[in-house]
C-alpha cells in the first residue's frame, strides 16, 4: 500500500527547497509549476523542476509535478517538458469536468510515444478547486486509468462559494465529503487542501484530526513543520495496534482449525474488519513502528 | 526554507496608508522616502514590513532590512527580486544607492563601487558597464588633455555657446556631454541635434551623450527635482566623484568649464561642490560669468519663459539662428505649447493657494 | 545558440546562482564566476558550464554567474534558462537535455 499522508509542496522556482525536498521524509514531494511561479518566470521554473528530476535522487520518495492548466500558455511545455522528465505523478490544477484529465492525458500519451517510453507510465492526479470540479468529482477521479488521486484547493473554492475558510471548516464539509466519497467509489485517493497558517500549530492539529476522522488518505502540506505531526496523527494508536494484531491472530487460528465463523470478545470478525486491521498495521509500520517486535510482545 | 515564511509585497505608492506604512519603516531605517521612487516591494511578516527595496527606474534604493531580522539572507531575496525584475523591465543594468556601511554585503550581491561620498555610494552591478560607457564615446585614440563641459541645453542659447566658444578657444580638445536624462521639456534627441547644429564650426569640440554616469538618475537624482529646491550633497558629491576618479581619467579631462550660477540653489550648490572635489582630483574648475544682453544674463529658463508668454520676437536675442529656426518649426511650436500648458498649471495652482 | 540580447535567470538565494548571458560577438566564451564556494567547487562550477554549452552550442557569450552554494543540475537549469532567454528563443529542446 503506497501511503500519501503528506504531499510537501515546492515552489517551482526554489533552488534550496528543491535541494532539501527529500530530507523531510514527506510521503509525495510536489514541484510547483503553477501558482507559486509568477508568469515571468515560468520559464526558469521549468528548467529548474526538470534538471531536478532528471538529476536528483529523491529516494524513492514520490515526485509529483503540478502543471499550470491547457488554458493557460503554459501548461502544453509543462507536459512536454515533464513527460522527458519522469516525475511519477503530473497533477493538473484547477480540473472541473473528466474532459480536462481527458486532455492532458491525450498530450501526455503523445509524448510519451515520441519518446518512446511506455504508455501509460506518467500517473495523473486532479485538483479540484471550484464548485463544478467538486459536483464532476466523481467523473474526473474516473476520467482516466491514470488517476491515482483528487485533491481539494480550498482557496479558490471557498472564493467560488463567496464565503472565506473557517477554523472548523464548516464551508467546506461538503466539498471534502463529496471529494472524499468520489475517490472512495473509483478507489482512487483523497488528499487534503493545505494549512495556510504555518505557524498556526494548534488550528493545524484540529485540522488533521478532522480530515483523517473524515477518511481522508493525506493532506498538501506547504512546510516542512507540517508533515510530522500529520504523520504523528495518521499513525495508529497502540490500542488501535493491539486490535488489530489480535484480529490477525484470531484470523490464523481460525485458518488452522478451519473453522467457519470467527469471533474476537464475542464480536464476529468479517471482510471489513480484518481489512481494517491490515490496514492499521500497514500505516503503523509505515510511521517507524516495529511490528514484529510487538507481534513476538503478544506471542510471549 | 525559512525565508519562504514572509510574503514579498509590492507596495503601491499612490495609495497614501502603503505609502506612509513604507515611510515610517524607512524612517525606522534612517532612510528616507524619495519622491522619485516608482517601485517599491517590501518583505512581510504578517503585516509588519520586515524588509523594503525599491527602484526609481534602473536605479535601485532604500533597501533595509529590520535588526531583528538580519542573518536570515532577506537582502539577498530582496536584491533577486529587484534584479529580476529590472531584467523583465528591459534594463541592461541597474544602479545602486547604499551608506558606505553596506559595500562588502552589495559587493557580495553582485555590485561593482562606482563613486563614493562621505555618506553614500553608488553601485552598478556589473563591472564593465562603465568602460563599455566609455568604449562608446567617439574620440580620438590619443591622450592629449582636454578640457570638459556638461549641459542639459533645454534649449540650446547663445549662452551655452558662449561658454563652449570660450572652452575651444582656451583649450586644443574639449569634451562636451549633454545630459541624455529625458526629464527636461526639450527632448533629449532635439537638444542634442539643437548644440550640434548651433556648434558645428568649432572643429575641436567632441560632443558626447551623458548617459547614467554624468547628471543622470543614478548620480544624481536631486537635480532633477528642483521644484523641491533639495540640496541633496550627498548625490552631487557621488556626482563628482564619478566625474573626477572616472571620466576625467579615462578621457585625460584636466579642467571643467562651468557657467556662473546666481538664480538656482541646487546648480549654484553643484558649482561650489565642484571646486571643491574636482581640483582635488587633478581637474581645475573654470568659471565663467554668464553672457549678458541688454535685459540681463542669457539662460535657457528665461527663453521657456518667453514661449509660454509667446513672446516669441525676443529669443532672436537670446538663440542662434539655428535653434531660433527649430522654436518656430512645427515642432518647436509644439514644445512651445507644452510649455504654455505648464506655466498655466503653475499658475493656478499658485492661485489656489 | 546565438546570444542576441541579455539574458538572466536565477536567485541570490542560497543554493541558488544568478546567471547573466550576454552577446559576444566573434570573442568566444567569456565565463566570470563568482561564488562562495569558489575555492572548493569553482572549477567543477566552470566544467558544467562548459558542458552546458557545449550542448547548447553556444560559441560566443559573456557568462557571469553568482553563485550562492547552486547544486550542479541547479547551475545547469539557470544556465539554460538564460541563454533561451539571451536568445530569444522558446523552442525548448527537452530530449536533448535529458
Amino acid at each position: 500500500m503506497k501511503l500519501r499522508r503528506t504531499m510537501l509542496y515546492v515552489p517551482g522556482n526554489n533552488a534550496g527547497m528543491m535541494k532539501d525536498a527529500h530530507i523531510y521524509r514527506s510521503d509525495s514531494v510536489m514541484f510547483d509549476l503553477e501558482d507559486s511561479v509568477s508568469l515571468n518566470e515560468k520559464d526558469t521554473a521549468r528548467f529548474l523542476v526538470f534538471n531536478a528530476l532528471t538529476t536528483l535522487d529523491y529516494g524513492g520518495i514520490e515526485t509529483v509535478v503540478r502543471i499550470n492548466g491547457l488554458d493557460s500558455p503554459y501548461g502544453r511545455e509543462d507536459i512536454r517538458a515533464m513527460v522527458r522528465a519522469r516525475p511519477n505523478v503530473i497533477r493538473l490544477p484547477k480540473t472541473e469536468t473528466a474532459q480536462d484529465i481527458k486532455d492532458v492525458e491525450e498530450l501526455i500519451e503523445e509524448e510519451e510515444k515520441a519518446c518512446g517510453y511506455e504508455v501509460g507510465t506518467i500517473k495523473l492526479m486532479a485538483a479540484i478547486e471550484g464548485p463544478l470540479g467538486v459536483l464532476n468529482a466523481y467523473e474526473i477521479a474516473l476520467a482516466s486509468t491514470r488517476m491515482i488521486g483528487i485533491a481539494l484547493g480550498a482557496e479558490d473554492y471557498v472564493t467560488s462559494m463567496k464565503t472565506k475558510r473557517s477554523p472548523e471548516g464548516v464551508e467546506i464539509l461538503f466539498a471534502r465529503s463529496m471529494i472524499l466519497n468520489a475517490a472512495r467509489a473509483a478507489g482512487i485517493y483523497a488528499i487534503d487542501t493545505v494549512y495556510a497558517d504555518v505557524n498556526n500549530e494548534e488550528g493545524f492539529l484540529d485540522e488533521v484530526k478532522l480530515i483523517h476522522q473524515l477518511g481522508f488518505d493525506g493532506k498538501s502540506v506547504i512546510t516542512p513543520r507540517q508533515i510530522q505531526p500529520v504523520h504523528d496523527i495518521f499513525c495508529p494508536t497502540n490500542k488501535e495496534i493491539d486490535h488489530a494484531l489480535k484480529v490477525l491472530e484470531v484470523i490464523k487460528e481460525a485458518e488452522s482449525k478451519q473453522s467457519g465463523v470467527i469471533s474476537l470478545n464475542g464480536k464476529m470478525v468479517d471482510k471489513p474488519i480484518v481489512e481494517r486491521a491490515e490496514r492499521v498495521l500497514e500505516m503503523a509500520k509505515a510511521s517507524g513502528i516495529n511490528i514484529d517486535e510487538l507481534e513476538d510482545d503478544y506471542n510471549e | 526554507m525559512s525565508a519562504e515564511q514572509y510574503e514579498i509585497r509590492t507596495i503601491n505608492l499612490r495609495r497614501a496608508s502603503e505609502r506612509n506604512q513604507l515611510k515610517t519603516f524607512l524612517l525606522q531605517e534612517n532612510l528616507t522616502l524619495e519622491s522619485d521612487l516608482d517601485y517599491a516591494i517590501c518583505l512581510m511578516d504578517g503585516d509588519r514590513i520586515i524588509g523594503s527595496g525599491c527602484a526609481s527606474g534602473n536605479v535601485l534604493k532604500c533597501i533595509a532590512v529590520d535588526v531583528d531580522y538580519q542573518g536570515q539572507a532577506l537582502t539577498n531575496r530582496i536584491i533577486s527580486y529587484l534584479r529580476l525584475r529590472g531584467f523583465h523591465e528591459g534594463y541592461s543594468s541597474l544602479f545602486l544607492f547604499t551608506k558606505p556601511g553596506n559595500e562588502t554585503v552589495f559587493s557580495e550581491l553582485g555590485f561593482f563601487t562606482l563613486a563614493k561620498s562621505p555618506d553614500a555610494i553608488l553601485m552598478e552591478n556589473r563591472s564593465d558597464g562603465f568602460q563599455i560607457y566609455i568604449d562608446s564615446l567617439k574620440i580620438p585614440d590619443d591622450s592629449m588633455p582636454a578640457a570638459s563641459i556638461v549641459m542639459n541645453c533645454n534649449p540650446f542659447t547663445l549662452g551655452h555657446r558662449y561658454l563652449i566658444e570660450k572652452a575651444c578657444g582656451e583649450n586644443e580638445r574639449v569634451h562636451l556631454f549633454v545630459v541624455k536624462e529625458d526629464l527636461s521639456v526639450f527632448p533629449f534627441d532635439q537638444r542634442m541635434s539643437l548644440i550640434q547644429e548651433g556648434c558645428s564650426d568649432l572643429k575641436n569640440l567632441f560632443i558626447h551623450e551623458g548617459r547614467d554616469y554624468i547628471i543622470s538618475h543614478a548620480t544624481f537624482p536631486t537635480y532633477f527635482i528642483k521644484d523641491s529646491k533639495i540640496i541633496n550633497d550627498s548625490y552631487a558629491r557621488i556626482d563628482l566623484d564619478l566625474f573626477a576618479r572616472r571620466i576625467a581619467p579615462a578621457l585625460s579631462i584636466t579642467k571643467r568649464y562651468v557657467g556662473e550660477e546666481p538664480f538656482d540653489v541646487v546648480t549654484s550648490r553643484y558649482n561650489q561642490l565642484m571646486k571643491e572635489i574636482l581640483p582635488e582630483n587633478g581637474v581645475d574648475v573654470v568659471e565663467i560669468p554668464r553672457k549678458s544682453c541688454s535685459d540681463g544674463a542669457v539662460s535657457a529658463t528665461k527663453v521657456r519663459k518667453a514661449m509660454a508668454d509667446n513672446r516669441y520676437g525676443e529669443l532672436k536675442n537670446w538663440v542662434p539662428p539655428t535653434t531660433y529656426d527649430f522654436l518656430l518649426s512645427e515642432e518647436g511650436q509644439k514644445i512651445g505649447e507644452i510649455i504654455k500648458r505648464k506655466a498655466l498649471s503653475v499658475a493656478k495652482e499658485s492661485e489656489q493657494v | 545558440m546565438k546570444i542576441v540580447k541579455t539574458g538572466m535567470a536565477g536567485s541570490l538565494e542560497s543554493s541558488d546562482v544568478l546567471i547573466t548571458v550576454d552577446s559576444n560577438p566573434g570573442k568566444g566564451r567569456n565565463v566570470n564566476l563568482n561564488s562562495i564556494v569558489k575555492r572548493q567547487y569553482g572549477k567543477q562550477i566552470l566544467k558544467v558550464v562548459d558542458e552546458t554549452l557545449e550542448q547548447l552550442s553556444v560559441k560566443d557569450a559573456k557568462i557571469r554567474l553568482e553563485d550562492k552554494g547552486a547544486l550542479d543540475c541547479t547551475i545547469r537549469a539557470r544556465l539554460e534558462a538564460a541563454v533561451y532567454r539571451a536568445a530569444g528563443s522558446e523552442s525548448y529542446p527537452w530530449e536533448n537535455l535529458t
